[in-house]
C-alpha cells in the first residue's frame, strides 16, 4: 500500500506548488509539471528521464550572468526527454523572471544527444531567452507554438526537427541552423534580423510566411532547398542561395528592398513563381546554373535579371507583365565581362501563381 | 627610436590633436595608445567605454553594448584583420569581422590628422571585413575618416548618424540606411565599390559636399519613404546614377554625369 501511495505521488503533476530550482540540478526521474516554475541555474534532465509540462504552466528563468558577456545562464539542458504540451487556451509560457524582461536574459531549452524519442514543444511561448530553442544531435518537433524577443528564436545542430504552425517574430535573428534536415510548414518568420539562415542542411518549406526581416529572408549555404508555395515579402533580400540546389515553385517573393533571388554558384529550378517589385533586381546569378521558366516576373525596379557573373545563362520563357513586354536585363550587353543572358520568347498567356 | 620615446612621442601629438575634438561623448575616458610595434588589440564585447588612439587592431568581431562608448582619437589607424567566420556572442551580423554598435560610437579624425579603417596586412586575399553595423545605435559621430574595403562601410537600421569628410572606398555597399533614422553626411566620397548610397524604408538623408562616384552598380537608390536634402551633391559614372521617384529628377538632374543610365524612376505602384 505504501509503495503504491508513493507511486501515486510520483505519477501526480507537481501542481498548486510553486516548484523553485536554485543552482544545478538534475531530473534522474521522469517529471511533470504544472502550475509555476521557478529556474534558477541550470536544470538538467538526465538521459533516460522525461520531462513533461503540461497546460497553463509558466516556467521562469532568473537573470543570471557571471561572466558578464550579456548571456543568461539558467536554462534547461535535456539529455532525456522534454515535452511541453501547451494547448491553445493555455499555452506553456517559458518567459524570463526579470522585472524588466530583456532578450537573452536565460540561456536556452537545449536538447543535446537527446534522440531517444521525439522532443516536442506544442503551443508554447518562448520569449526573452539567448537561443529558444537549441539542439545537438537531437529529434524534436515545434507545433503552433511562439518565438519571440529572443537572440535567436530557435538554432540547432546535426538535428532533425519538423516545424509546424510556429510564429518566429521580433527576435534578434529568427532561425539558424546547421547540419541538420528541417522541415517548415504554415509557419511566419518576421520582423527579425536574419529570417532563416543555414549551411549544410536539407531543408523543406511550404505555406510560411517569410516577412519583414532585416536582412535576407532566407540564406542558405551548402544546402539544398524545396520551396513551395510561401510568401517571401518585404525583406532586404528575398532569397539568398550559395553553393546550394534550389527547387522554388508557387511562390511570392515580392517587395523585397534589394534582390528577390540571389543566386550564387547555385543551381535551382524556379517555376511559376510570382517575382514582382523587388526593389533591386527580381533574379540576380552569379554563377548559377539552372532552369527559370513559367515564372511571372514582374515590376522589379532596376532588372527582371541581372548576370553578375561572366559565363552566359538561359533564361526560359517567363512571363513579365503582358505578351509583347520584355525583361530588363544587366549581362554583357551593358557590362564588359559580364555573361550574356539568353532570353526565350515571353510566355503568351499569364501563367497561374498558386501560393496558398 | 626607443620603443619608450616613440610612446612619450605620440602621446604628445594625439594631446595636442584631442585638445578640442567633439566625440559626442560627454567624458571620453583616459586615452590608451598603440603603436606600430604594439598595435592596442581589441574584440569581443567592449565591457567599458574606452577611448582609443595610434595603432589599433581589430582581432575579431567587437560589440559596443547599449549605453558602453567607444571613442577613436585623431590620427589613428584601425587596421581590421578580416575574417571570414567571425563569431561573437550575444549576437553578430556577418561572417566577416565587424563592429556592431548599439551603444555609442566616436570616429573624431582631423583635416591634418584622419582616422583610417583598413584590412590588416595579415587578411588573406580576397577577403574584407563586415563593416560599421549600427543596430538602433545610441549615437555615432564620423569625422575624417576613411573607411576602406568593407562589405557595407556603415549599415544603419534604426539608427541616426552624423559624418563629415567621411571617405568609404572600395567597399562592396558603400552606406545603406534601413529602417528609419536620419543620415547627415558633410562632405566626402563614396566610390569604388558595387553600389553606393542606398536608402531603404524611410530614413532622411541630408547630404552636402558628397561625391557617390565609380560605383559598378547604382549610385544613390532612394526607396519610396526615404527623403533627401541636398547641396553639392555629385552623382557621377556610376551604372545606374539615380534610382528614385520621379519627382527627384528635376532636382537633382545637375548632379548627375556620365553614368550608364543617370536616372531610373521607381515604378508607379500597382496592385498584382
Amino acid at each position: 500500500m505504501r509503495v503504491l501511495l508513493i507511486f501515486l505521488f510520483l505519477l501526480l503533476p507537481v501542481s498548486a506548488l510553486a516548484i523553485e530550482y536554485h543552482g544545478e540540478n538534475t531530473l534522474y526521474e521522469d517529471t511533470v509539471w504544472q502550475g509555476e516554475v521557478l529556474i534558477d541555474g541550470i536544470l538538467t534532465i538526465a538521459m533516460g528521464a522525461t520531462l513533461e509540462i503540461r497546460p497553463g504552466t509558466r516556467v521562469r528563468f532568473t537573470r543570471i550572468d557571471s561572466n558578464d558577456d550579456g548571456i543568461g545562464e539558467s536554462e534547461i539542458f535535456a539529455q532525456g526527454r522534454f515535452i511541453a504540451r501547451g494547448s491553445k487556451e493555455q499555452p506553456v509560457i517559458f518567459t524570463s523572471a526579470e522585472k524588466n524582461p530583456a532578450p537573452g536574459d536565460w540561456g536556452a531549452l537545449n536538447m543535446m544527444m537527446s534522440e531517444s524519442g521525439e522532443n516536442l514543444l506544442e503551443h508554447c511561448l518562448v520569449e526573452y531567452g539567448y537561443r529558444g530553442f537549441h539542439s545537438h544531435f537531437s529529434i524534436a518537433r515545434l507545433q503552433a507554438s511562439t518565438f519571440r524577443y529572443n537572440q535567436r528564436g530557435s538554432q540547432f545542430q546535426e538535428s532533425t526537427v519538423a516545424i509546424s504552425d510556429c510564429d518566429f517574430s521580433q527576435n534578434f535573428n529568427g532561425l539558424q541552423f546547421r547540419d541538420s534536415k528541417v522541415l517548415i510548414e504554415n509557419s511566419r518568420v518576421s520582423d527579425n534580423h536574419w529570417g532563416i539562415r543555414a549551411v549544410y542542411v536539407e531543408l523543406r518549406m511550404s505555406g510560411n510566411r517569410i516577412e519583414g526581416n532585416r536582412i535576407n529572408g532566407i540564406s542558405l549555404r551548402d544546402s539544398k532547398l524545396q520551396l513551395d508555395d510561401n510568401l517571401v515579402t518585404d525583406n532586404r533580400r528575398g532569397i539568398y542561395l550559395q553553393r546550394s540546389e534550389g527547387k522554388l515553385t508557387g511562390n511570392r517573393i515580392t517587395n523585397n528592398r534589394e534582390h528577390g533571388i540571389y543566386l550564387e554558384d547555385s543551381v535551382a529550378t524556379v517555376q511559376g513563381n510570382l517575382i514582382r517589385s523587388n526593389g533591386r533586381s527580381g533574379l540576380k546569378l552569379l554563377a548559377a546554373g539552372g532552369l527559370i521558366e513559367h515564372n511571372r516576373i514582374e515590376q522589379n525596379v532596376e532588372f527582371s535579371f541581372y548576370n553578375a557573373g561572366d559565363e552566359d545563362f538561359n533564361v526560359g520563357p517567363n512571363w513579365y507583365g503582358s505578351a509583347e513586354r520584355k525583361p530588363e536585363l544587366m549581362d554583357g550587353r551593358s557590362r564588359e565581362g559580364l555573361g550574356l543572358l539568353l532570353v526565350a520568347p515571353s510566355l503568351l498567356r499569364q501563367p497561374e501563381v498558386k501560393t496558398f | 627610436m626607443p620603443r619608450i620615446f616613440q610612446k612619450i612621442s605620440m602621446f604628445f601629438v594625439l594631446l595636442l590633436l584631442t585638445g578640442c575634438a567633439t566625440t559626442g561623448i560627454d567624458s571620453p575616458p583616459a586615452l590608451q595608445i598603440g603603436t606600430a610595434l604594439e598595435p592596442f588589440e581589441i574584440r569581443g564585447v567592449l565591457q567599458k567605454d574606452l577611448q582609443l588612439g595610434g595603432v589599433i587592431r581589430l582581432t575579431g568581431d567587437l560589440f559596443i553594448p547599449l549605453g558602453r562608448s567607444l571613442y577613436i582619437a585623431p590620427g589613428s589607424r584601425l587596421l581590421v584583420v578580416g575574417n571570414d567566420s567571425t563569431k561573437i556572442d550575444p549576437e553578430f551580423l556577418d561572417k566577416g569581422t565587424e563592429i556592431l554598435v548599439k551603444g555609442r560610437l566616436a570616429i573624431a579624425g582631423r583635416q591634418m590628422a584622419p582616422v583610417t579603417l583598413s584590412l590588416d596586412e595579415s587578411t588573406p586575399a580576397g577577403e574584407n571585413w563586415a563593416g560599421i553595423e549600427l543596430v538602433g545605435a545610441e549615437s555615432v559621430l564620423l569625422s575624417h575618416v576613411d573607411i576602406l574595403d568593407a562589405e557595407i562601410g556603415i549599415l544603419s537600421l534604426n539608427s541616426s548618424v552624423q559624418l563629415v569628410q567621411v571617405n568609404i572606398l572600395g567597399s562592396r555597399y558603400g552606406l545603406l540606411m534601413q529602417g528609419g533614422g536620419q543620415l547627415v553626411y558633410k562632405g566626402g566620397r563614396i566610390s569604388g565599390g558595387d553600389a553606393g548610397l542606398l536608402c531603404f524604408d524611410r530614413s532622411a538623408l541630408n547630404l552636402s559636399q558628397v561625391s557617390i562616384v565609380d560605383n559598378l552598380e547604382e549610385g544613390l537608390y532612394l526607396a519610396r519613404g526615404c527623403s533627401l536634402e541636398q547641396q553639392d551633391l555629385k552623382i557621377e559614372r556610376n551604372d545606374l546614377g539615380l534610382i528614385a521617384s520621379e519627382t527627384y529628377r528635376n532636382g537633382l538632374q545637375p548632379s548627375l554625369r556620365d553614368n550608364r543610365i543617370d536616372f531610373k524612376s521607381l515604378p508607379v505602384e500597382t496592385l498584382p
